[in-house]
């Protein structure tokens, strides 16, 4: 008997019919029962929507998990190509967004290591044009722009940083963008940081030891949006605590990013007849540049305070005071940091001894740059100065002043190597620069005091 | 056939249907159910299935029944083509946001636009019912509105927002126009949606606002900033502009960047503010965050910025339980609660709001009842964030405790702000000299009392405190004697002091009655702003700590105890000037401004100058013109000008402010100019210009301006006996204003005579309009009414049109007992306008518009009834102006 046939298309027809009739029985008997289940026993609809497998969650997941454990890099590339090609056009709203950013972060990098900037453009093009908010994606794409056309690539960061001066990142990227690209004198001139931009994610968190094995979030105080003084600088943070056996302090500094300098660090300690300050004792993920000057340099920093024997383990009422300045890291680190910055103490004649020699340690007063400090130099007739060899930067002008009295400055410039004098200012021209400073009468240095003031340009290299 | 066979095929009648719908169905909450794993949600499996399987029910019902039945009716339909809506929803979310055409059917009208989704958060987009947006053709505006959303209510209780939109307004408070509204698209019933007006320039206008700058600060959803830290509250570059000042750049956010950069304290409207925080406690929200939520509007001509109220999700029940009072949910609402002025003023609103909260408790009585309608009406609701379905019995009990918990909230915040006061928190003390006042608690002392002798011998009052460690002292001034007590109306407050939310603290201030004794003194009482308006006779102890404020400013209210200054002789101004104190003017003053010099004066202005000596306000050098002269704000209230003569002048123009005219009025009341003169202003659009405010000018001419002679923007202004001459543009421009002009004359303006535009009212009686280019003309709604007015030699004598396509209709112009001669063209009419001439005479017939009276929008009548119809008080009993034996008027 067959089910199907033309020559009994009654039958045929009733054939079907009672197929749809079976299949739509089964069906419906599975509806009630659904609808049995949503309207007594919504338990088990819950049970089961915790079995049901998250197929895209699980596919995504699977292919950046095999991206991250590739063998070798054209393995990880052909992979985040994947991952790329799974997410590209997804929204911002996208569970998997995060994702995308590092699959498209990767490919851009791999392209541009293999010189394939089109290809690189291509990705940065889009997520630029597609993602407004994603300043990830403007980042990347002014510095593949920087690779094919400089103009267009300045042009366009210089309209988001006017856009977004007030965004801290946008300020840091640009800057660095422009050390990048040697564009010193701007990047100087530019990275007057508006110290309240970045005063908004400076947090602080104390951490008191007492009694206890060791440091913990329990015994610990959180300081966020706390308002700095001076020019938005300096914060002060004080609390007070009956300590049944004080052990240890430490104050962590959080949310601010690497570079950022910290000065003027104090601790005081009030309470039972006592006044004490504290010093430091270690640092984590810190470093000491000079003498009162940290940068932070790591995932969380902190800094360990030595208690003094009157102090430790006092069981009292104490009132606890940290008062610090913190200045946003400063991308131009490179300019004011640099170890090409030196003087070399000369007595006359060809010679200048380089054990003679200083390295200023320069910093930032409103539009210069200074350093002063205490030395012992005999019968100094001339300093040679030397600079980073930072080709085309240039300096409006240069002052040393000599025991708080005998100026040195342009004028006095008797030698210039690998610099240039141009309306004034003294450009770099080669890897070596240097000028020789005549002192006008030979003096026996005690302090010195160094202060630079960098051109203003539009555009250094014009 | 088998038996069997037959129950099957038979039995399909009763199965198919069921099968069909259940793929259907299934298919439906499959498919959402795995776009939830895709999308940023917090809906967690184990809630997922559960909860999407019934809302696709929903939806499928009323497919199913919308198609098979009569569709349930809704009180709003959005009609769009299949094509167009299949688009919207092709990839969800980016395609819900690019508009497609669309008609909005509401109460039988219909009006064209283009619909789209809107709002970011998935439960907006993700689910069948989804947030709408409708923008309607400029053509034809709904109801004034420009752009409509259809929100899915937030809460089961539904009524969150609506109310909290309803309270804002009762607070005089910016806010969209709502209502609770079933939406249906393509009349398939798509729920309960809350209807809002867009926040732009429309509404501006609708509130009767200058087109400014509106801010919108959200850093959520879409736009969310990624890959660099922001915190929205101190990054303007984040916000965007829902709306603009034409006079600046489209991006320009100075004000913003003034106001969250600069910390600008002073661009807060601090009225508005308190009334915003106080809003913000009423509804017990902690929605204004450091995230999202804000909407600015600044104020060019204030000077201040505004909030705006939106999506403020009003007596949310997870909030309650927190039972915060002076709630500061945000960085922006912290710098406010250090104002003292502030503070004062928000104890003002909530004293003003609880003395007629029955009004408000009316106001949701009603607005419960129409949400039951509502609820039973669609069946059901959802709770937005988590889309809990719930049938309408669960939901109307949610409305009653919804109801309850606003009356709670009420209750308590009756309690602390003007409930009675705790006797134990105030004392005094009289030592040194001065008397110590001790105060503790949360209540408002609104005025201090003391009893006293010889308050004859009274000089000065001073009010001292300690703040941040430092003693103020601060001469009071507003203060005065009564029956042997001396009244001083100081508000005083306990110290506040800021954390998550404000709490207060004992603190201590002194008084000093320089020529009083303090043996004197017989007793100190404190009068409390509050319900029982209480007065406390004070316990005198021993001892009063020194209890002083920290990081708060403006305790006392230095700026209204403003001195007098009296110019006379030579008054010279370079540079920009802010004046404080009130000016007295003498006769025969001259002001001499050097080149764009410009004086702002806050206080009020005598300046009475005679016909022999007049007050002049002159340049140092005629061909270097000065800024302007600028009165503003409430303080400038009642100034008076005669015999002042003003030339020379031109305008200023600064980030946060702009001065059109020479003379420029800011938001001043009562303001009168008599026998004033103004001449020949240089540079700016205006010789005077007027905003916000009331003027009154008579026996005053204006010659030679360079552009508009008198420009009015939402003010009240009467004109008697004035002349208008060689005005370079209009003579008087009008917008959204109301005014009177009548024994005028207007000469040769190179534009119009009066410019009645954007929802203006005129009353005009007795005016002659020779030689203009046009002699009046309305637009956008506004209605001129002109009465024995002699129109000759005029290019065009009167006009009307439609202009602006945010105003619904053009304008429209009565004319009465008035002559028409020697006009190049008599009327003209425009789109959605009309010209009622009546009983008038016209020499030449010929020069009207044959074809607009034929379509009726010019109508000629010789009815002898005269009446004008306007509303606003400045009309009323106005009659006395037209004469009825006149036609044309004749000097």
């Amino acid at each position: 008997m067959s089910f199907f046939s033309f020559e009994k298309p009654k039958k045929t027809i009733l054939n079907l019919l009672f197929f749809t009739g079976i299949v739509s029985f089964i069906i419906s008997v599975l509806a009630i029962f659904t609808f049995v289940i949503w309207g007594y026993s919504p338990a088990i609809v819950m049970k089961v929507d915790k079995v049901i497998p998250d197929f895209y969650g699980s596919h995504i997941k699977s292919l950046y998990k095999k991206a991250k454990k590739s063998k070798d890099i054209s393995q990880q590339y052909e992979r985040y190509l994947k991952l790329y090609e799974a997410l590209e056009n997804v929204s911002i709203l996208n569970k998997y967004y995060s994702r995308r950013q590092d699959s498209a972060e990767f490919l851009i990098h791999y392209y541009l290591k293999n010189e394939q900037v089109d290809e690189a453009m291509l990705i940065a093009e889009k997520w630029q044009d597609n993602y407004p908010y994603d300043f990830t994606g403007k980042f990347i794409y002014a510095k593949v722009l920087s690779l094919t056309d400089k103009d267009k690539a300045l042009k366009y960061f210089s309209e988001l940083y006017n856009k977004h001066k007030d965004i801290h990142d946008v300020r840091n990227a640009f800057v660095q963008f422009l050390m990048d690209e040697k564009y010193y004198n701007r990047a100087i001139q530019e990275v007057g940081y508006n110290q309240k931009l970045f005063q908004q994610y400076t947090s602080f968190q104390v951490f008191y030891n007492d009694n206890n094995a060791a440091f913990s979030q329990k015994q610990s105080l959180r300081y966020k949006n706390i308002k700095a003084h001076e020019n938005n600088q300096s914060y002060e943070i004080s609390f007070s605590r009956k300590f049944k056996k004080f052990k240890a302090l430490r104050l962590d500094i959080d949310k601010i990013p690497d570079g950022s300098q910290v000065t003027e660090l104090k601790v005081l300690v009030n309470g039972f007849n006592l006044s004490q300050s504290l010093d430091v004792l270690n640092m984590h993920s810190i470093r000491k540049y000079d003498k009162d000057v940290y940068f932070l340099d790591g995932a969380d920093p902190y800094f360990k305070f030595a208690l003094s024997d009157k102090i430790k383990n006092i069981s009292a009422k104490l009132d606890i005071h940290f008062s610090l300045k913190v200045q946003a890291h400063s991308p131009i680190k490179k300019i004011i940091q640099h170890p090409g910055w030196q003087l070399v103490f000369g007595k006359g004649g060809i010679d200048f001894d380089k054990n003679e020699s200083y390295h200023p340690k320069l910093k930032k007063m409103a539009n210069r740059y200074v350093a002063s400090n205490d030395l012992d130099k005999k019968s100094v007739k001339q300093i040679r100065f030397s600079f980073p060899g930072l080709l085309n930067l240039r300096v409006q002008d240069i002052k040393i002043t000599l025991n708080n009295e005998d100026l040195v400055s342009k004028d006095n410039i008797s030698l210039l190597h690998d610099i240039k004098r141009d309306s004034g200012q003294l450009i770099i021209t080669g890897s070596e620069p240097y000028v020789v400073l005549e002192v006008m009468k030979a003096a026996d240095i005690k302090n010195i005091s160094v202060e630079i003031i960098f051109s203003e340009m539009k555009y250094d290299k014009d | 056939m088998t038996k069997i066979k037959k129950i099957f095929i038979l039995g399909m009648f009763i199965t198919l249907p069921v099968s069909s719908y259940y793929i259907y169905w299934l298919n439906n909450t499959l498919s959402l159910y795995f776009q939830f794993d895709e999308t940023k949600n917090w809906i967690h499996r184990g809630q997922r299935l559960y909860r999407i399987g019934l809302i696709e029910h929903k939806s499928a019902v009323n497919t199913v029944v919308s198609k098979l039945l009569k569709s349930q009716p809704a009180d709003i339909n959005l009609y769009s083509e299949k094509k167009y809506l299949n688009k919207l929803m092709s990839n969800l979310p980016k395609s819900g946001f690019k508009e497609k055409k669309a008609f909005l059917s509401i109460n039988g009208e219909v009006f064209k636009g283009k619909i789209k989704l809107r709002g970011d958060n998935f439960y907006h987009w993700l689910y069948p019912q989804k947030s709408w947006r409708f923008k309607s053709s400029k053509k034809k505006l709904t109801r004034g509105v420009h752009k409509f959303n259809f929100i899915i209510p937030k809460g089961v209780e539904i009524l969150n927002n609506h109310l909290s939109y309803k309270l804002a307004k009762e607070l005089n408070l910016l806010a969209p126009d709502s209502a609770m509204i079933t939406l249906a698209i393509n009349n398939q019933f798509n729920g309960i949606k809350l209807m809002a007006e867009q926040i732009d320039e429309s509404f501006l206008r609708k509130n009767r606002r200058m087109p400014n700058d509106i801010y919108k600060g959200d850093n959520m959803g879409s736009k969310k900033v990624v890959g660099a830290s922001v915190s929205l509250i101190h990054t303007p570059s984040i916000w965007e502009k829902a709306a603009y000042n034409n006079h600046y750049p489209k991006d320009s956010k100075k004000p913003l960047q003034a106001l969250l950069i600069n910390d600008d304290n002073s661009l807060f409207d601090i009225d508005s503010f308190a009334r915003f925080s106080s809003f913000i406690d009423l509804i017990n929200t902690h929605h204004y965050d450091d995230a999202h939520n804000w909407i600015f509007y600044y104020d060019q001509y204030f000077e201040r910025m505004y909030p705006i109220v939106w999506d403020p999700v009003g007596w949310w029940p997870d909030w309650e339980k927190r039972s915060a009072v002076n709630i500061i949910s945000s960085g922006l609402l912290k710098r406010l609660y250090m104002n003292y002025q502030f503070l004062y003023k928000k104890y003002e609103i909530m004293y003003e709001f609880f003395s007629h909260k029955n009004e408000f408790l009316k106001i949701i009585s009603q607005e419960v009842a129409l949400a039951r309608g509502k609820i039973l009406e669609a069946g059901y609701t959802f709770r937005m964030d988590n889309r809990k379905l719930m049938a309408s019995s669960d939901a109307l009990k949610q409305l009653n405790q919804f109801e309850n918990r606003i009356k709670k909230r009420f209750k308590l915040l009756e309690n602390y702000f003007v409930g009675a006061i705790d006797s134990k928190n105030y004392a005094y003390l009289i030592a040194e000299n001065k008397i110590r006042l001790s105060i503790d608690g949360h209540k408002m002392v609104e005025k201090i009392i003391i009893d006293s002798r010889n308050l004859d011998k009274l000089q000065t009052v001073y009010l001292s405190y300690k703040l941040n460690g430092e003693k103020v002292r601060e001469k009071l001034q507003n203060y005065h004697v009564e029956n042997n007590h001396l009244i001083i109306n100081q508000k005083l407050l306990a110290a506040a002091k800021l954390s998550k939310q404000l709490e207060f603290e004992k603190v201590s201030y002194e008084l000093e009655l320089d020529g009083i004794s303090m043996n004197d003194i017989v007793d100190v009482s404190l009068i409390f702003l509050n319900l029982q308006q209480q007065t406390l006779l004070l316990n005198k102890v021993d001892s009063i700590g020194d209890n002083g404020l920290n990081a708060v400013y403006d305790i006392t209210n230095q700026q209204a105890n403003s001195a007098v200054e009296i110019w006379s002789n030579i008054k010279r101004f370079s540079g920009f000037n802010i004046i404080n104190n009130d000016i007295i003017i003498d006769p025969g003053t001259r002001i001499i401004m050097d080149e764009n010099a410009t004086v702002k004066v806050l206080g009020r202005v005598t300046a009475k100058g005679t016909k022999e000596n007049p007050i002049i306000f002159e340049a140092k050098d005629a061909s270097k013109p000065w800024g302007a002269f600028v009165l503003k704000d409430e303080r400038a209230n009642g100034s008076i000008f005669r015999h002042c003569i003003f030339k020379d002048g031109s305008g200023d123009k600064g980030d946060l402010y702009e001065y059109t005219a020479m003379l420029s009025v800011h938001n001043v009341k009562a303001l009168l100019f008599e026998d004033c003169a103004f001449y020949d202003s240089h540079i700016t659009d205006d010789m005077v210009h007027a905003v916000y405010s009331d003027v009154n000018f008579k026996n005053t001419r204006f010659v030679r301006s360079l552009a508009d002679a008198l420009d009015v923007d939402i003010s009240n202004l009467v004109v008697d006996h004035c002349e208008f001459i060689d005005s370079g543009n209009d003579a008087i421009d009008l917008m959204a204003s109301n005014a009177i002009v009548s024994n005028t004359r207007f000469i040769n303006s190179a534009d119009k005579g009066i410019s009645i535009g954007e929802g203006s009212n005129l009353l005009a009686a007795n005016n002659v309009i020779k030689g203009n280019e046009i002699g009046m003309q309305s637009k956008d709604t506004s209605k001129a009414y002109i009465y024995n007015a002699t129109f000759s030699d005029n290019k065009k004598a009167v006009d009307a049109y439609h202009k602006n396509w945010r105003y619904s209709e053009g304008g429209s112009i009565f004319v009465e007992n008035s002559l028409f001669e020697n006009n190049n063209n008599n009327a003209t009419v425009g789109k959605k306008s009309k010209i009622v001439i009546n009983n008038s005479i016209i020499d030449n017939i010929d020069m009207l518009d044959e074809k607009s009276i034929r379509k009726k929008k010019i109508i000629i009548s010789n009815r002898e009834k005269i009446m004008y119809h306007f509303d606003e008080e400045l009309f009323s009993n106005k009659m006395q102006l037209i004469q009825k034996q006149m036609k044309g008027y004749h000097e």
